[in-house]
């Protein structure tokens, strides 16, 4: 059986002040015998400002929260001003024209299903 | 194979999987406790908080929480109190996680002048946005006596 499992590059945050920081956002990734689920937290994102893009044999999930409002001092800071981008490493043989994606509640699902070939198949048995 | 195509058919999918939420309202209750009643692990969202003539403004990271999994409670003696529920999905392998099958929590003092009896909460998006007005406050004068 052909090895399935995702494996993931998590961004660096960048340096540079002219740029929004980058950060990774947290996944998980789960499989059963039909597909590989990734599931990413993206809050405040929308559809508008997330790209999905597979090239080849990489995923890459990229997106920009919208503004919130921020009127008044800032008297905490631990979570505003950063976009989301991390790539995954696809494993050969998914089915790219069925992945299905969805976004809800700032969380993204990401149904990639699993080739014919390494899907586990019962052999029926007949009595002779 | 096309990958332009690819990646059209992509952005296709998220479109119609993608709901546009509008702005959800949570109630905001009085009461310090907030009773966990799942055994979910709990995880502390980062929060950014500002500061205006009229009220102060939250907004906590909670991906996955809704208007029935979030409960927002004020009390004033120990401030803010906010426990988002998620779900995880549950298909298959364990997952080696990051994000899933945790409970955010968080707990946050406010200034006496804050009025959490006033204060409003809602959620979109997975960002949970709370604002508590500031009671008016009259300006004590002190008397100064010379020597």
């Amino acid at each position: 059986m052909s090895d399935t499992r995702l494996t993931t590059t998590k961004t660096q945050p960048l340096a540079t002040a002219a740029e929004r920081r980058k950060t990774a956002p947290a996944c998980d990734v789960y499989e059963n015998d039909s597909e590989i689920l990734l599931v990413a937290d993206m809050p405040g994102v929308t559809q508008e400002t997330l790209d999905v893009r597979l090239d080849r044999s990489e995923l890459t999930l990229a997106a920009r929260p919208a503004p919130m409002d921020s009127s008044g001092a800032k008297l905490r800071s631990e979570y505003g001003g950063y976009d989301f981008e991390r790539r995954f490493a696809v494993p050969d043989g998914i089915d790219a024209n069925g992945i299905r994606a969805e976004l809800q509640q700032g969380v993204l699902k990401l149904h990639l299903p699993k080739p014919e070939g390494v899907r586990p198949r019962q052999i029926p048995v007949r009595a002779g | 194979m096309a990958w332009n195509n690819v990646i059209s058919n992509l952005h296709q999918k998220l479109r119609r999987g993608a709901t546009r939420h509008r702005s959800e309202s949570i109630p905001v209750v009085a009461g310090g406790e907030l009773e966990q009643l799942s055994s979910s692990p709990l995880d502390t969202p980062p929060v950014d908080m500002f500061e205006n003539e009229r009220e102060f403004l939250i907004h906590a990271d909670v991906p996955g929480g809704n208007r029935h999994s979030a409960t927002v409670a004020w009390d004033a003696s120990s401030g803010l109190k906010v426990l988002v529920k998620r779900t995880a999905p549950r298909i298959g392998a364990d997952p080696a996680g990051e994000d899933g099958g945790v409970d955010w929590y968080r707990a946050l003092a406010l200034p006496e002048y804050a009025d959490g009896l006033r204060a409003t909460s809602s959620i979109r998006d997975g960002v949970l946005t709370i604002r508590v007005p500031k009671r008016k406050v009259t300006p004590k004068r002190i008397p100064v006596h010379s020597g």
